[in-house]
């Protein structure tokens, strides 16, 4: 049997936590984010624990391939020291601003020169965006079945087994190679970072990969190459604000349990 | 009103049902295609549909695209996406609205990415411009992003709540346009299995009482104090995003742009500093009291009554003044 080959598409977000940082400049319409520290979007680490779970059962190699800015590089020095073989970076201004449609179309056109992996995953959502976009679109960008939102994994006999979250429950899905996969946080729960794997990593490979590399436009990529455009941005009126309740808690709490009790007495709940 | 370059809507059917964001989209949705003077269509797939057709048709649809058999009757990526592209390419919608549920949003994105047309998540709010683009309005740093959307269709997708479901007219006349469909032959892909679940969500999208808990409430032990203040209100018990990704409640209970959107009578917050990602999803509570120790969070400008103190001190008590027996 071929040793199976996998990949992982990771993408690098500012912290969650430091999430009120980032702003937009109201009349330049751009989102300011630089400064803030990145991680390795949450769920993506779920899917690379996926990967690297299913080379460690079934042999095979896994691959990470990551778009974004300079910054990103850490984010896949860590993919690397959590179990992923080698990856590859694709750097490059023409990338910049990408919608979920371009970075599908550059995502999937790195996985085709890849020579197409047997299995891809992707987290379910991006904690940056959050369209849950991605993973879909690069299944049809390469013309392969995806599941989306799986919750449960299983890889026997050269098929995939996949429970995936419906909209009426959860289905149990069986599917052959080569298939797309996205995963939600229920999946398993990621290793932590070790030293000597950190160590280790560094002596792996990160290939960086330009549009050119590609063999895409630049009108196909980035912000150009984009289906969606923001062209304004309005505030919102400044809130009225809360009335303040003063006391000690006790005194607090019975004020809140009369107002519920009140406005239930309304007859309006 | 044709079918053709029109605008669509994804009417979701699971176990029979229409999902709820299907009807909603259609009461926008007709809204949108009257102020275009369009059709407004109603795109339908799955098993038995002829009753699902007719509630489309009572809630403002023109047309309903039926595409009816067995093998559709559990959504489908590998059977689905091929046939929605196919009627798009054959009648050339000018807008496409889905539901962002789980098969509406994959449905949306996979189709988008094979037509090459852009999709906007997210939308809280539509508006035609003067040259008949549809504007999306979508919440974020504090106000609205305002997009665009590239190709043919124009895509959007829209959480559930977002909008009301219309009055149903059943003396309301409509089309309905059956469209072919053979299972393929080998499919790659295939459910073994498939499990109704109500969900863990319990019941956060009906509820009329909800109370939130958020990063300020610590830890796991003190998440006790949300589930029993709930329980003793009656109320559904809601979450920001820390407290899921910190594992004291699951996913299902997160409120927001990427959770659940409520719809809630009464609002208790507590321990949430107010981000517009969580109270987007939050839509108009009558009342709506926060708790949290910084008197500077952004929660007290959207609040109605605040209270400043360290939750810890204000949950025990009022659990209990709210228990029965309590003296309430
Ligand atoms: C793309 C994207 C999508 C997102 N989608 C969502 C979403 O759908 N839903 C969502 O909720 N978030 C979402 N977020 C995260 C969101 O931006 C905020 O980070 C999050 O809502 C903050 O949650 P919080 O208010 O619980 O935590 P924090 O912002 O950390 O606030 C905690 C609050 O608790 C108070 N506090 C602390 N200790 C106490 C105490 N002992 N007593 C009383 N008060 C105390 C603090 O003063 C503080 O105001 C999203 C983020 C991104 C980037």
């Amino acid at each position: 049997m071929k040793s199976l080959k996998i990949a992982v598409c990771l993408k690098s977000v500012p912290d969650p936590k430091q999430w009120h940082k980032v702003t937009i400049n109201p009349q330049t319409k751009t989102i300011q984010k630089e400064g803030i520290p990145r991680i390795i979007s949450p769920l993506d680490r779920h899917a690379l624990e996926a990967a690297v779970r299913l080379k460690e059962a079934h042999g095979g190699s896994v691959i990470v391939v990551c778009m974004g800015s300079p910054g990103a590089r850490e984010n896949i020095q860590e993919a690397l020291a959590l179990g992923a073989d080698e990856a590859v970076f694709l750097s490059d201004r023409a990338f910049g601003g990408a919608d979920s449609l371009a970075t599908a179309r550059a995502l999937a056109a790195a996985l085709k020169k890849l020579g197409l992996p047997g299995l891809i995953f992707c987290g379910a959502v991006s904690y940056y965006g959050s369209t849950g976009q991605v993973g879909p679109q690069i299944a049809q960008f390469l013309g392969i079945n995806h599941f989306s939102a799986v919750r449960f994994l299983d890889y026997k006999g050269g098929k995939l087994y996949a429970e995936i979250v419906t909209d009426g429950g959860f289905a149990l899905c069986e599917g052959k190679l080569p298939l797309l996969v996205t995963v939600r946080r229920e999946i398993n729960k990621p290793r932590g970072l070790r030293l000597s794997e950190a160590i280790k990593a560094r002596k792996k490979k990160i290939w960086t990969w330009s549009s050119a590399d590609l063999g895409l436009s630049s009108d196909q990529l980035g912000l150009k190459g984009s289906g969606i455009q923001m062209f304004d941005f309005l505030p919102l009126p400044e809130a009225q604000g809360a009335e303040i309740l003063e006391g000690g808690p006790q005194e607090i709490a019975k004020e809140i349990a009369q107002k519920i009790k009140k406005y239930r007495q309304g007859g309006i709940l | 009103m044709s079918v053709e370059n029109g605008l669509w809507v994804f009417a979701q059917a699971v176990e029979g049902k229409l999902l709820p964001v299907s009807l909603e989209l259609l009461g926008e949705g007709r809204r949108l295609a009257d102020r275009l003077d369009v059709g407004l269509s109603a795109i339908l797939i799955g098993h038995n549909l002829q009753p699902l057709a007719l509630e489309l048709i009572a809630c403002g649809a023109d047309n309903v695209l039926v595409a009816d058999h067995a093998k559709l009757y559990h959504y489908r990526g590998e059977l689905y996406i091929p046939l929605v592209e196919k009627m798009i390419l054959r009648y050339r919608p000018e807008i496409f609205l889905f539901g962002a549920t789980q098969g509406g949003k994959d449905l949306a994105a996979a189709t988008a990415a094979r037509i090459g047309a852009g999709l906007t998540a997210h939308c809280v709010a539509f508006e035609i411009d003067e040259h008949k683009v549809l504007k999306q309005l979508v919440p974020a740093f504090g106000g609205h992003c305002v997009f665009r959307s590239q190709g043919n269709p124009q895509m959007a997708t829209v959480a559930p709540g977002v909008f009301t479901i219309p009055e149903p007219d059943y003396e309301r006349q409509g089309k309905i346009i059956e469209i072919d469909f053979s299972p393929p032959a080998e499919p790659a892909t295939k459910i073994v299995e498939f499990k109704t679940e109500k969900g863990s969500a319990g019941g956060l999208e009906e509820a009329e009482v909800i109370v939130a808990g958020g990063a300020g409430v610590g830890n796991a032990e003190n998440w006790q104090l949300i589930e029993k203040l709930a329980h003793a209100l009656n109320a559904a018990v809601g979450a920001t995003r820390p407290p899921v990704d910190e594992g004291w409640v699951e996913e299902e209970k997160m409120i927001g742009q990427s959770g659940r959107n409520v719809r809630p009578k009464l609002y208790l917050a507590v321990g949430i500093s107010g981000d517009q990602l969580h109270l987007s999803g939050v839509q108009n509570p009558e009342l709506f009291i926060a708790i949290n120790k910084d008197p500077k969070a952004n929660i007290f400008k959207h609040a109605h009554f605040g209270v400043v103190e360290d939750l810890t001190k204000i949950l025990p008590p009022l659990i209990e003044l709210l228990s029965p027996g309590g003296d309430n």
